[in-house]
Order: structure tokens, then C-alpha cells, then sequence
């Protein structure tokens, strides 16, 4: 092929140096087009290239370059002499320690990639969003029961691989019927809210807290043995005496409480069973008169 | 909810070589530990080798990825640390590619104990311009192209590797080859990476970096001045500073004989 011709390809070609990045030569439609002579001595890739796609170039395409010897499909920015920025897509080959590079200018296809990262963007907040709403109970903003399963059933997982101690505490409010049927729901609400908020403040980044069901709040302590749980709960318990009814009286709550141990992690159905372990340990508190924490 | 992971498996750590003295190589951004390949041949015979990739690099545990820890360098040292904490290592020689001297920077003032030399390939402490004082290369503008380009190019990855794409459960081995391919720039990891390396300004770390430290730099690198490894020895107390003979931001894989001199004099 004569040079003539190979300067006529709508294509900007062009050799430089692996090391020194130094454009070598190139052919007369990538002359044309970056409006450089590519005979001026001390010509470098960073004459070509915007300083975004250096960075580009030095921590993804010359390792693999150097790797792989050929590069196919990158996404760069030129940068002429003008000053104009032209989005491109490099195939890029090592032959040597010079790089031989195929460019065409791209910028419909930038249009379109511009407009596909954006569309992703606002899928992925969309996505995030909905995630994160229907893992969240509406009122108290704590995990709801679904989200606690599937977090719980991770720690399971995890905990069959190498043992962690974790307690559940089951938490249900005293006489709430009645706090609803005389302080209307509103103000019900309003007493889950802050025992919501209360729960959080008590617990450490590690541990779970759920809305469990109507008044019921599950909390999993993480590398928590049993014998500790009462420390816990008794600040709960006083955490919870702070709450004034407005018949003056102290809000009361019982607590049941299950650990999981070593030998209970064969059993596929753990999770449910030790949850009824934790209720069963609340109907007790329950009948024995509420306001304690029973330990199952 | 944080859970503990095997380490080892989280951040494919590879130990190879004989020796009683160990070498950490931290690769740097955009790659894997596979960068140090053309090194390794250099202290094999005489050095313990511990490779690794960070959570979101290589063929680390993407599972294990907290975009808060890892949007910050120091959510990165805490890999290195761990990984000294359960292989039980103590006074390594930390080798640290670009972004990854900083991180070791930052493990070696929080431990110690963990880092008895630091040595850094081809360093910056900051790569933006902060006139009149110090000036990184980059204007924000940069930085923030170069975010936007690693995302179109994932997205020109993707349809290269759409035909095995196609349908759920291809979907993983998509992801496996795109990370075969040595640099993967799945947006979700290697964005946060990106953000921490290149818009960090970590210069305040260095007055306060106690270890001996060596700065290997080279006469020209498109992304570190040479202004840029003065300013960063003069700044380490305990620090010589080497401009090698070499060209180019990856020295120990276009010039590792020269890497592994330097380094040599240096330990010895």
C-alpha cells in the first residue's frame, strides 16, 4: 500500500514509544485531524491525549498492553492542537516496545454511552431506593421482618463456618391494646416511634433490630453469650420506664430471649425455632407478670 | 451487619519465595497483584513474597465490598493491615505500586509495628493541583473525566462480552471473564477506588511517617512530576529519594531489573 493511500484512511494512525510514550510517526488523516505535524521532536502522548485519559491509558491499557500485547476498544479523549476534545475508540497492539495505534473518532457513540451511564446511574439510585424501602418497616423505619430473615439467615451462614455467639431478644410492649384504645393509634404510634429510636441508640453497628410484628421488636445481639443478655436488657428495661404514659404511668415492656448455640446450626429451620424459642421465653415473662425479661 | 472473613481468601493472598524476610506488594490502581509478576523474579530466591488484591481488585472477595470502607485509602491500609495480622507478619518491607505507597503510608503510622521499610514505586501524595503550593498534575475537571470514561468503558466491555451475557445465569460468567482480563473497571468497585485515589490529598501524612522509606520515581511520568517525589522526600524524614533512569508510571513492569537495583541498594 502506498502512503498516499494509507493517509487517505478515515483513520488516525500512529506509532508510539512504550516507554518514552513519544509518537514515532503517524499517518497524514491523524496529522490532519489532531492539526500536529507528528516530525516535531518531543511529540508525547500527553500532546494527543486529554490528562483524564493518561491516567486511563497508564492504569488499565498499558498493563494489559504489556501483558496481553493488544488492546482492543478503549474509550479515550483526543485532544487536537486547537484545543478541541474528540471522544475515540483505540485498538491499541505492542509489537516490540512500540505501540501501533488504530483511532476513530467516536462522538455519536459517546453521545449514546453518555446517555446509557446516566440511564444506569438513575436505574442504580432507583434500584437502591427500592431496595432499601422494601427492607425497611414504613413506620419506624427499622429492618422489617423480611430483611431481618434474610441478614439473619447471612449470620447463620457465617456462623456455621466459624462460631459467633448471637442472642435474640424479643421485645413486646406491654398492654399496648390498651395504650391504643385509650390514647387513641396516633399516640401508639407515637410509642412505638420511640421505642424504635430507643432500641437503636442502645445497640451497637454490629447487632440487628426489626419491627417484628404490631408491637413486637426483635433485636439479634451479635458475639453475645446468654449470660451477658441481662445487662442488656436491664438497660432496656430502664431505657423504657423513661417513656411516661399520659396517665403518668411508666411504659412497660417483656422481653424473651433465645441464644443461638454451636449445635443448634445443623438444624436447616434454626432461625424460626429459636425465634419460637425467644417467644415462648416472652409468654413467660408475660404470665409472670411482665415488666422482666425472661431468658429462654 | 459486619461479619469477619477469612482474610486470606477476601484479598487472594498469595505467598511465594524463600527467605526469613518479607516483602509485601501492594499493586496499584486499575490492576491486580499480577502487575508484580516481572518483579518476583528478583527476590524469589531471597525473599518471602506476599501478594494480594484489594476488596474490589482482582480476584479479591467482591462479596466482602463496603463502599464505605473502601471510599476512603484508609479503608484500603486496613486490608494491608489485616492481612500482617493473620499471616502473623510483623517489620515487612512494604513495596507499594502509585496509590498503594500512600495506603502503606497510611498502615505503616497506624501500626508500626507491621512496616519496618517502606518503599514506594512512582509515589504522589495528592494528584490534583493545589496552587500556589503544590501541584499534583490534575485539575478536578480531570478526575472527574476519568471517572466518567471508566464507566463508558466498562459499558464498551460489556457489549464486547454481551454474546456471554445473554440470560441469568451466563451473567457470572461475564463477570469472570471481565476480571480474567487483569484490569477490571466494574464501575461499582473500581469508581469508589478511583475517587479515593485521585481526589485524596494525603500530603499532611507525611511529616507524621516515621518508617525509612525509599521513593522510586522516574524522569518522566505522565501522572507524577518529579517536583512531586522532591517534595515528598523532603517532607519524610526518614527518606531517600531515587529517580531512576526510566520512563513511564510502571517501572517494576517496564523496567524491573532497575526496580529491583534500586530496591536491593536500598535494603542493603
Amino acid at each position: 500500500m502506498r502512503q498516499v493511500e494509507v493517509d487517505n484512511f478515515p483513520c488516525l494512525l500512529f506509532v508510539t514509544h512504550l516507554e518514552s510514550t513519544q509518537v514515532l510517526s503517524g499517518n497524514g488523516y491523524a496529522q490532519q485531524f489532531l492539526h500536529i505535524c507528528f516530525d516535531e521532536l518531543s511529540l508525547t502522548l500527553t500532546d494527543v491525549l486529554s490528562k483524564a485519559s493518561l491516567i486511563f491509558y497508564e492504569s488499565y491499557v498499558k498493563p494489559i498492553l504489556i501483558n496481553n500485547g493488544i488492546f482492543t476498544e478503549v474509550q479515550l479523549t483526543l485532544i487536537t492542537r486547537r484545543g478541541d476534545r474528540i471522544p475515540a475508540v483505540a485498538n491499541i497492539r505492542l509489537v516490540g516496545g512500540t505501540l501501533f495505534w488504530a483511532v476513530y473518532p467516536a462522538e455519536e457513540r459517546d453521545k449514546l454511552y453518555q446517555e446509557l451511564v446516566l440511564a444506569r446511574e438513575s436505574l442504580e439510585e432507583k434500584t437502591e431506593e427500592l431496595t432499601r424501602l422494601t427492607r425497611l418497616d414504613p413506620l419506624t423505619s427499622l429492618l422489617n421482618r423480611r430483611a431481618l430473615n434474610t441478614d439473619l439467615t447471612k449470620i447463620i451462614t457465617f456462623m456455621r463456618r466459624k462460631y459467633v455467639p448471637v442472642c435474640l431478644v424479643l421485645i413486646d410492649i406491654d398492654y399496648f391494646k390498651l395504650i391504643n384504645d385509650n390514647f387513641g393509634h396516633e399516640y401508639g404510634d407515637e410509642v412505638l416511634l420511640r421505642l424504635a429510636s430507643m432500641l437503636t441508640a442502645v445497640v451497637r453497628e454490629s447487632d440487628l433490630v426489626a419491627r417484628w410484628g404490631g408491637e413486637e421488636f426483635l433485636v439479634a445481639l451479635y458475639n453475645t453469650h446468654l449470660q451477658d443478655v441481662q445487662y442488656y436488657c436491664d438497660r432496656i428495661h430502664e431505657a423504657v420506664h423513661k417513656i411516661r404514659l399520659p396517665n403518668s404511668k411508666k411504659l412497660t415492656v417483656s422481653i424473651g430471649v433465645a441464644a443461638i448455640e454451636p449445635q443448634d446450626l445443623g438444624d436447616k429451620d434454626v432461625i424460626a425455632k429459636k425465634i419460637s424459642k425467644a417467644d415462648d421465653a416472652l409468654y413467660k415473662a408475660k404470665n409472670n407478670g411482665r415488666n422482666q425479661t425472661q431468658l429462654g | 451487619m459486619y461479619l469477619e472473613t477469612d482474610i486470606i481468601q477476601r484479598n487472594n493472598v498469595r505467598v511465594t519465595g524463600k527467605g526469613e524476610v518479607t516483602l509485601l506488594l501492594a499493586h496499584g490502581f486499575g490492576c491486580d497483584q499480577r502487575m508484580w509478576d516481572y518483579l518476583i523474579p528478583f527476590f524469589e530466591e531471597s525473599y518471602k513474597i506476599v501478594l494480594f488484591d484489594y476488596v474490589g481488585c482482582g480476584q479479591s472477595d467482591l462479596n466482602a465490598f463496603d463502599k464505605k470502607r473502601y471510599s476512603q485509602l484508609s479503608g484500603y491500609a486496613k486490608d494491608v493491615e489485616e492481612i500482617c495480622d493473620s499471616l502473623a507478619l510483623s517489620n515487612v518491607i512494604f513495596i507499594g505500586h502509585s496509590v498503594s505507597s500512600t495506603i502503606g503510608m497510611y498502615a505503616a503510622i497506624e501500626r508500626p509495628d507491621l512496616i519496618g521499610k517502606l518503599i514506594m514505586v512512582c509515589p504522589s501524595p495528592c494528584f490534583l493541583n493545589l496552587p500556589p503550593d503544590y501541584m499534583g498534575g490534575f485539575e478536578k475537571e480531570d478526575l472527574e473525566e476519568l471517572i466518567n470514561l471508566m464507566d463508558k468503558n466498562y459499558l464498551g466491555w460489556a457489549s464486547y462480552f454481551a454474546p456471554l451475557a445473554i440470560g441469568e445465569g451466563n451473567g457470572d460468567s461475564f463477570k469472570q471473564e471481565l476480571e480474567s482480563s487483569f484490569c477490571s473497571t466494574d464501575p461499582s468497585y473500581a469508581k469508589p477506588f478511583a475517587k479515593a485515589t485521585f481526589f485524596a490529598d494525603d500530603r499532611h501524612l507525611l511529616p507524621k511517617l516515621t518508617t525509612p522509606t525509599l521513593i522510586l520515581q522516574s524522569q518522566d511520568d505522565t501522572l507524577v512530576s518529579v517536583e512531586v517525589g522532591q517534595y515528598m522526600h523532603k517532607a519524610i524524614e526518614h527518606s531517600v529519594l531515587n529517580v531512576l533512569e526510566a520512563k513511564g508510571h510502571c517501572l517494576h513492569m517496564t523496567t524491573p531489573e532497575q526496580v529491583a537495583c534500586a530496591i536491593e541498594e536500598f535494603l542493603d
